[in-house]
């Protein structure tokens, strides 16, 4: 077990903040999550969580150049936005962590009444270049947009693309996005965690001073929808002008708070780990009929993935392979796997979350999204471990279930 | 900041050992660098190394199965040498060497490993001729490097020369680079040290000390060159330029030069073309370099419909980068570049790669910190000579995306571009 130091002291505006101390080097991580994500949009609104995110770094009055406050002193920052989440992440050296809390103090404050219009172009047109990227990626990149819709459907949470629909960010207007902001950006549905070398209670009472001034704006709720395990559509297809073909089988699966997380979590590696998953090495070494095989369990809110992707050699083995995972599936359904790969399975899900621990930065953002479902850090090295004590029979069960639900088939096609 | 301690050590059997205790985590980490990498490629045929080093490593992910040994396995190859990489628990870092120490020699090229081979290889060049950023990058690639230099398409070679490889070859290839070697070792994480160096003597065989190759000079081709990707929303531009080598005095300023460029968030192209004007998601500078040469690369994607004011932004950017340096802006990359050199001495992974670099590049990895502070005292006016002769040199600017509906508004702003013929990239 490893020691995992933290403190935490709860706000009286619901906000939680937890400070981490790792002195190993000169650098404080300061990161707040947020429970907002592209699931709390609402028809015509697509994108506007990622947008504010995008917003948060365009400055206020008090402090106009978000960025260049600490960049002079080696400061960055990031953040990212997903369906159920919204991060923030900034870093530096110890001398910068007052800057810092300040900063991001003062964003949450000030930054939706204060925001220019001319700020607020410029901003949406940075988003529109990254969406059309996106689209630009590959001659299938549309087609990963389309695959929220048949999966979830169109009506659910997750039914639409994080980053948005073009449409609606152009005609986005800044009263749209500053309503966004009041209504989600809630400090009961925050956390903040400042990690690294560090001062607990001096960070701590920093924090509070600074973050106590963050009001509840509204009583915005998000409409839980009951879990669904079967696809919207089965299938979605897209024939390009591509020199290789694309192929993705995804099965909806229980939402984060689940019985079946961890047991997923050990399939993921079983199918799809680069040197004993059972996938490559069919699909790959024994019948070589695709490459770039990869199984990803994505553990989200409210209902979860598991997707298989690959490269096909060419559209006509795309039957040929379906009928090898379905075989591949029933199989581990009927008589498990051999112990030496379950018995590796279990120790990789472990060797992974270590490797994600190492890094302070990815340790806190894995922190903070155990805090948008606990209370406290407690327990979050226990959940890991839950894997290494699992049976084959929750994989078998996990198997026979994934057979009984319909999954989504995207085939990008060559023409 | 108070560097972990690096150790060297020789080997009887004649390999540079060089090893880190890390215990934070049972955590370790393995590097093997082999050398003899692609270069000699020009000689034997494109994209021999790179492959036979991929039927090696499937060979080698292949033999953990069946054994409890979960790992992140990997073999690189590169222009000067090839790396192998395990991460693993410390627990079964000495079952993960002793397997793989059997299995580098046991390696055997078969007649269907070649085919698969080859097949993936095209399928793979194919692959990148489907993304217009990936096409403009082949574009300035071969531009600058010229058709016959190995850094032309990377280390992958082209159809014509992947057809020619056999099973001769790869066989060659690999008992050649893998056991008759000459390289080193790198181990960081919590592991036996006597333990590691039986390994190197029991299992890697007789070593010739690892040397640093360099690769010949580029000889360019400049100008002003555009491809047609139809269906594109975005234009990708991309510009490649001579800059100080490793060993100029230049060469450090250059590093830090390149951060204020286009190298962090608040660096000149990204406050110009995206804060200010919004016309990009980002755009980015990287200056590597050889002991012979050095290379500056400026990639962004744009608004097709606003590629006048972006070309105009980066020109005028770039033609300003040895000027009007400040000292909030020398104070910022000097901070960005320390973060930087702290960022990759946190994981174990991070710290071997690192260590694996610093061989690469010719340098004592025991001097990190010294280099460092050499970065640190960088002045304003070294800077900006640095980046005043990389303004002033010539360039080789790549377009691609699709054009054809703004070409009449292109001619009409004197953008005039040399249609650039993919015959290469374009193996079909």
């Amino acid at each position: 077990m490893i020691d995992i130091k933290s403190k935490s002291r709860l706000l009286k505006n619901g906000m939680r903040i937890i400070a981490m101390p790792d002195h190993r080097r000169p650098v404080v991580y300061i990161a707040s999550m947020l429970d907002v994500g592209s699931k709390d949009e609402k028809i015509g609104h697509h994108g506007f969580a990622h947008l504010c995110e995008h917003l948060m770094f365009t400055g206020t009055p008090r402090i106009p150049d978000f960025d260049g406050a600490t960049a002079i002193d080696g400061g960055t920052n990031n953040a990212w936005t997903n369906a159920d989440n919204t991060c923030f992440l900034n870093h530096g050296p110890p001398i910068l962590q007052e800057t810092i809390l300040t900063i991001e103090a003062d964003r949450f404050l000030n930054l939706p009444t204060n925001l220019s219009e001319e700020t607020f172009q410029t901003e949406k047109e940075v988003v529109l270049n990254e969406l059309r990227e996106d689209l630009d990626s590959s001659p299938f990149g549309d087609l990963h947009q389309r695959a929220y819709s048949a999966l979830f459907g169109p009506n659910h949470p997750y039914g639409h693309p994080v980053i948005g629909k073009e449409i609606d960010l152009i005609n986005a207007s800044r009263e749209d996005l500053q309503g966004f902001f009041k209504q989600t950006y809630q400090p009961d549905k925050m956390a903040l965690i400042i990690a690294g070398d560090i001062d607990t209670t001096d960070c701590l009472n920093q924090a509070e001073s600074l973050f106590a001034p963050l009001k509840r704006q509204s009583d915005f709720k998000i409409i839980q929808q009951k879990p669904q395990l079967i696809s919207h559509q089965k299938e979605i297809i897209k024939e390009a002008v591509s020199t290789y073909p694309f192929l993705e089988i995804e099965w909806l699966t229980l939402g984060r708070d689940s019985h079946e997380r961890h047991a997923m979590a050990i399939l993921e590696i079983l199918l799809g780990d680069s040197s004993q998953g059972i996938l490559m090495k069919q699909l790959e070494l024994n019948l070589e009929l695709a490459s770039q095989v990869e199984c990803i369990n994505c553990s989200q809110g409210l209902n979860g993935q598991l997707s298989i992707s690959m490269v096909p050699n060419s559209n006509d083995v795309i039957p040929d392979i379906i009928t090898a995972i379905y075989e591949m599936i029933q199989s581990i359904a009927a008589n498990g796997v051999k112990p030496s790969l379950f018995e590796m399975a279990k120790k990789r899900v472990w060797l992974n979350w270590l490797f994600e621990w190492e890094r302070l930065e990815t340790r806190v953002e894995m922190a903070l999204e155990w805090l948008m479902w606990n209370d406290t850090l407690l327990g979050i090295q226990e959940d890991a471990i839950k894997t290494l004590s699992l049976s084959q029979n929750a994989i078998q069960n996990i198997a026979k279930s994934m057979l009984a639900r319909q999954p989504l088939v995207v085939k990008g096609l060559t023409q | 900041m108070k560097f972990p301690r690096i150790n060297t050590k020789q080997t009887s059997s004649g390999w540079l050992l060089i090893h880190c205790e890390q215990k934070y985590l049972p955590l370790s980490s393995l590097r093997i660098l082999f050398g003899g990498g692609a270069l000699s490629d020009q000689d034997k045929g494109y994209g021999i190394t790179k492959m036979a080093d991929q039927v090696l490593e499937k060979h080698l992910r292949k033999c953990f199965e069946g054994t409890r040994l979960p790992n992140e396995l990997s073999l690189v190859c590169d222009l000067t040498h090839s790396t192998l990489s395990l991460d693993c628990l410390s627990d079964d870092l000495l079952d993960c060497m002793t397997l793989l120490g059997k299995e580098i020699k046991r390696c055997q090229v078969g007649n269907k490993d070649v085919k698969r081979q080859q097949f993936l290889t095209k399928q793979s060049i194919n692959a990148g001729s489907d993304h217009p950023d990936i096409l403009c990058h082949w574009m300035g690639r071969e531009l600058y490097f010229g058709e016959h230099h190995p850094l032309r398409f990377g280390t992958g070679g082209d159809f014509a020369s992947i057809d020619k490889i056999d099973k001769i070859a790869l066989s060659e290839s690999i008992d050649r680079r893998y056991k008759k070697p000459n390289g080193c070792v790198i181990l960081v994480g919590d592991f036996d040290l006597d333990a590691a160096e039986k390994w190197v003597d029991n299992n890697l065989g007789k070593a010739a000390p690892y040397t640093v190759k360099t690769p010949p000079c580029p000889n360019p081709k400049f100008g002003s060159y555009a491809l047609q990707h139809n269906g594109s929303e975005q234009i990708e531009i991309s510009i490649y330029k001579n800059a100080p080598s490793r060993k100029s005095p230049l060469a450090s300023a250059a590093t830090l030069g390149t951060i204020g460029l286009g190298g962090c968030f608040l660096s000149r192209l990204n406050r110009k073309l995206r804060i200010e004007s919004g016309l990009t998601y980002g755009a980015n500078a990287s200056y590597t370099n050889s002991d012979s040469d050095g290379l500056l690369v400026i990639s962004t994607s744009v608004d097709r419909n606003r590629i006048g004011e972006a070309l105009d932004m980066t020109a005028q950017t770039l033609s300003d980068c040895g000027q009007h340096w400040t000292n909030n802006e020398l104070q910022m990359v000097k901070e960005n570049h320390k973060n930087l050199v702290y960022s990759v001495w946190e994981t174990t992974g991070n710290i071997a790669d690192c260590l694996e670099s610093t061989i690469v590049q010719g340098l004592n990895p025991k001097t990190i910190q010294h280099r460092m502070t050499l970065f640190q005292q960088q002045s304003i006016d070294e800077i900006e000579a640095a980046m005043t002769e990389i303004a002033s040199s010539d360039q080789c600017l790549s377009l691609c995306g699709d054009l054809r509906p703004i070409r009449s508004k292109m001619t009409a702003m004197g953008l005039d571009f040399e249609p650039y013929r993919p015959q290469k990239l374009s193996p079909q």
